[in-house]
């Protein structure tokens, strides 16, 4: 699977559906999605996802229950609100199923790749779409607020 | 601009949060983690940044963390990827909701 950033040149000043934003500012669940989506076969890259005005709101939100207009390797399956490691811990079965993280306060979401133990309890290995790289959530965002997830059809 | 992470750095996060760094597995986390703080994003750790005996050891990092964040906030306000960061909430239905960030 690709590491992609939100701030890659090829779509970072992209605008997001009809929303003034872009990805680079704003784009993290899409370049999430975009990663999920070449995870499960059936890539479409971040500049393109942006393009879909149907898949975002006037702000620049992605509505998830849209997805499946778009995406047929792979469907939104779950909103959580709140950190669930026990859900979390479910989604993060491949080839079968992806989870994305909300962290720091809502400000962000991460793609999870893997649950590890830490002194301060549960983690999750993550990639951060503002720089393409691994991150732990919690040792490095404070905490999870919620989660997103997908499984394969 | 020049990375202001050292090994020390990274051992010093990995025994903070008894990460083992001996299979090489978690050592790009560990990595990608620091350069979070460094860009300005994320959430500093109070006790390892402050501790006793990791202060000075990670004072280049809280200091390229302030003003990344200081320079992310002058330039527009917030920084990449903190703005708006509302989610589209539905109290009725969670699973419909919306998300940014």
């Amino acid at each position: 699977m690709q590491y992609l950033s939100q701030k890659d040149p090829r779509w970072a000043n992209v605008r997001i559906g009809r929303s003034a934003t872009t990805v680079a500012k704003n784009g993290c669940t899409l370049t999430d999605v975009s990663m999920i989506s070449d995870f499960f076969g059936s890539f479409i890259d971040p500049k393109t996802l942006a393009s879909h005005r149907e898949l975002f709101d006037g702000q620049g939100r992605m509505i998830w229950g849209n997805l499946v207009a778009i995406f047929h390797a792979f469907r939104f399956v779950w909103r959580q609100y709140g950190e669930n490691d026990q859900k979390i811990q479910a989604s993060l079965t491949p080839p079968l199923k992806a989870v994305i993280l909300e962290v720091w306060n809502k400000k962000h979401w991460l793609l999870g790749v893997r649950q590890v133990s830490t002194s301060r309890g549960i983690d999750y290995l993550c990639i951060d779409p503002l720089n393409a790289r691994q991150c732990f959530a919690k040792a490095t965002y404070g905490n999870v607020t919620g989660s997103a997830h997908f499984e394969k059809t | 601009m020049a990375s202001v992470i050292t090994l020390d750095q990274i051992k010093g996060f990995a025994n903070h949060f008894e990460m083992d760094l001996t299979d090489g597995t978690q050592y790009p986390g560990v990595v990608g983690s620091l350069e979070t703080w460094e860009s300005g994003r994320g959430e500093l750790d109070n006790e390892l940044v402050n501790g006793e005996a990791t202060k000075e050891i990670f004072a280049p990092l809280v200091a390229a963390h302030e003003a990344a964040k200081q320079a992310a906030s002058t330039a527009d306000g917030a920084a990449d990827g903190q703005t708006s960061a509302v989610d589209g909430k539905d109290s009725s239905e969670e699973e419909k909701g919306s998300s940014q960030a």
